[in-house]
């Protein structure tokens, strides 16, 4: 389990991490999202060690972490980070030899990464000869080159077309399953898509942190209702809601005090209702601070 | 320091440089740059066509006459110089006014030279006197004053050497580290091995590839050298040559740390003019005081540490050097290395994670 506690990090007088307290579960793929400038990135970067906290801790199964646990975590930084001049194998070879592997063994598992990612017939290639999505296979793949015991990827999927997002989680599921992996993103609903747990960073300070489902539950329960052939905008006067939305014979309701039952049955005694249904609110609507910004 | 990881690193480092055709070719021009050179001397060097031969006796004038028209087959001849004694022969001769001086000594005859009777010379001379006299002697003034101007030769070209490659090799290195730092994957390295390690394989690996270049030029010197029969210059290069490689080596590993933290501070490949400027310095001052200045100069320039690395075996090769300036300027170059090498790792630290502007010199002195 990778934690922090209170980790803050200030350059300056500005502070950028103002104490982070932080849980990424293992087995538990768990997204990291908030908008640009909110502190992601050096909070990963001090996970990793490459970058001083100002205060605070991280915590690797409660305890401080050490270098030697460091060194087994998977980094992928957010701006990349591989040798544009080198074969792609060659470098992830020297990568896991740098991880303590013997070199047939590093040779086996590259190539078998490369091979997953659909790179197998390229892996002689130079980095800079491979089209930008694929440059970002192979760093992914170099972030899980040493079996990684955590990991830790900074905005892994910006840029890729969404097979290779898929491909990505594939991949992330078959090979990090038992690990705690924390990834950033600043697209919200992809992270929802994708992840079991999620944190929301605003300004260096936890917005939210849980699962995707209790989060929802976090927000208002809201309906739509349609009536059948008459306009909807007489639900206004009903008591313990809010109508959000009015258009023709659909209206968008949310809660506020009174329960999904009691209303279908207070819209049900005045007019016949075509369609009655609960709205699962995307999380970027409830947190249109990041999913804007 | 982990062994293994430095070894890894010094391991990548090589691969990846023998692999770069900018680094081959310039390794390649560098030794044909020697091979050239030594070619060069070879047909500038002093092959006189002409001979001055001072005499005192008339048996002595016209055995050069008669040698002269020996010489002709081959191009050349010999003038007679007329003096009125030995001592005023050997004057000549000393001077360099003649080529050498033919003494009659009653029944045998002496060829006198400075430091080399010229074969060429010799055999005429020795034609000459067959049919009247049963031999020619040689007796040398100065038998120890070897071909100075090769001497200076050699150390000129070694003192160019040092500077060629430290430059070549040391840019590299500064670029190399900022390649590192712009593409960013220093972040990865740094999360897997200490940068102290990552210092070190390339301090080891460019030292051992700017050593081979060093050995493969000098032994393809040599080889022009034997094969052109320039043996004068081969007895000089071989009489430094172990000097020449404790000092180089020395001298890059010390410069080698330097050229890195050069190489961190910069954020950018453009940066790299302004950052290198010092170990530049460090370099170009030693080469061109050592190649213009006066003798206390380059004498005080051979004991200071690193310039010593590329003087004083040039010192050496040009004349006698007490043994205790020799050691001291390795043991001086010893402290140097491990004091630069030292802070070398602690700036490196310092300033290669930092990526999104250059580091000052007085930021760097600062802390």
């Amino acid at each position: 389990m990778l934690q922090t506690r209170s980790l803050t990090r200030r350059f300056g007088d500005r502070t950028v991490v103002d104490g982070l307290d932080l849980t990424v579960q293992p087995g538990r793929l768990t997204g990291f999202v908030g908008s640009n400038g909110a502190g992601k990135t050096t909070t990963m970067r001090m996970l990793l060690g490459v970058l001083a906290p100002s205060e605070g801790d991280v915590l690797w199964d409660g305890q401080p972490v050490t270098t030697e646990q460091r060194r087994r975590f998977g980094y992928m930084p957010e701006e990349r980070g591989l040798f544009p001049r080198q074969p792609i194998l060659e470098q992830l070879v020297f990568l896991a030899r740098l991880h303590g592997a013997t070199t047939p063994d590093a040779t086996a598992r590259s190539s078998e990464l490369l091979e997953m990612l659909g790179l197998g017939e390229r892996k002689n290639d130079l980095l800079d000869e491979l089209s930008l999505g694929n440059q970002q296979r192979v760093q992914v793949a170099a972030a899980l080159v040493h079996h990684p015991e955590a990991l830790v990827l900074d905005e892994p999927f910006s840029g890729l077309d969404p097979v290779a997002v898929d491909q990505m989680t594939d991949l992330l599921h078959r090979e990090a399953a038992d690990l705690p992996v924390l990834f950033s993103s600043h697209q919200l609903d992809l992270v929802e898509r994708l992840c079991d747990d999620i944190i929301i960073l605003a300004g260096g300070r936890v917005v939210a942190h849980g699962s995707v489902d209790d989060l929802r539950a976090e927000g208002v329960e809201r309906y739509r209702v349609r009536l059948d052939g008459e306009d909807a905008g007489w639900i206004r006067s009903l008591g313990g809601i809010t109508v959000t939305d009015v258009d023709g014979e659909t209206a968008l309701v949310d809660l506020d005090g009174t329960s999904g039952p009691d209303l279908l049955a207070a819209v049900a005694a005045k007019s016949r209702v075509a369609e009655f249904a609960r709205v699962q609110q995307p999380l970027s609507e409830l947190y249109r601070e990041v999913a804007t910004a | 320091m982990n062994t293994q990881t430095v070894k890894i690193v010094a391991e990548q480092e090589i691969r990846t440089r023998l692999r770069q055709k900018s680094f081959l070719i310039s390794a390649l021009v560098l030794v044909l740059a020697a091979v050239g050179g030594v070619v060069a001397m070879y047909f500038l060097q002093d092959r006189a066509q002409e001979y001055d031969v001072a005499v005192v006796d008339t048996s002595a004038a016209a055995v050069v006459e008669k040698a002269s028209t020996v010489l002709e087959a081959d191009d050349a001849k010999a003038n007679v110089e007329q003096v009125s004694s030995l001592d005023e022969a050997e004057g000549l001769v000393e001077d360099g006014s003649v080529d050498a001086a033919l003494v009659d000594q009653g029944g045998t005859f002496q060829l006198v030279a400075d430091s080399e009777v010229d074969p060429q010379l010799a055999a005429a001379v020795s034609i000459a006197v067959q049919d009247q006299i049963v031999a020619v002697d040689q007796r040398l003034l100065d038998p120890n004053a070897d071909e100075s101007g090769e001497r200076e030769g050699v150390a000129f070209i070694m003192v160019l050497l040092f500077f060629g490659v430290a430059v070549t090799f040391g840019m590299m290195i500064a670029q190399g580290v900022t390649v590192e730092k712009e593409s960013r994957v220093v972040e990865i390295l740094a999360a897997a091995i200490p940068l102290r390690d990552l210092l070190w394989g390339k301090v080891i690996a460019n030292t051992l590839l700017a050593l081979g270049q060093v050995v493969v030029t000098v032994v393809a010197a040599v080889v022009t050298m034997w094969a052109t029969g320039l043996t004068g210059l081969l007895d000089v290069v071989t009489g430094v040559a172990w000097w020449y490689v404790a000092f180089f080596v020395l001298g890059f590993v010390a410069l080698a740390g330097v050229w890195a933290v050069a190489g961190s501070m910069a954020a950018r490949q453009q940066d790299l003019s302004a950052t290198t400027t010092p170990v530049m310095i460090m370099l170009f001052v030693p080469y061109f005081a050592s190649t213009l200045g006066n003798d206390t100069i380059v004498n005080v320039l051979s004991l200071v540490p690193i310039s010593s690395a590329m003087v004083m075996p040039a010192r050496l090769a040009v004349e006698s050097v007490p043994l205790w300036q020799t050691l001291t300027a390795l043991g001086l170059n010893v402290v140097a290395t491990v004091v630069l090498v030292r802070l070398a790792a602690k700036a490196y630290e310092m300033t290669v994670m930092r990526t999104e502007r250059v580091t000052g010199f007085k930021e760097l002195l600062r802390r």
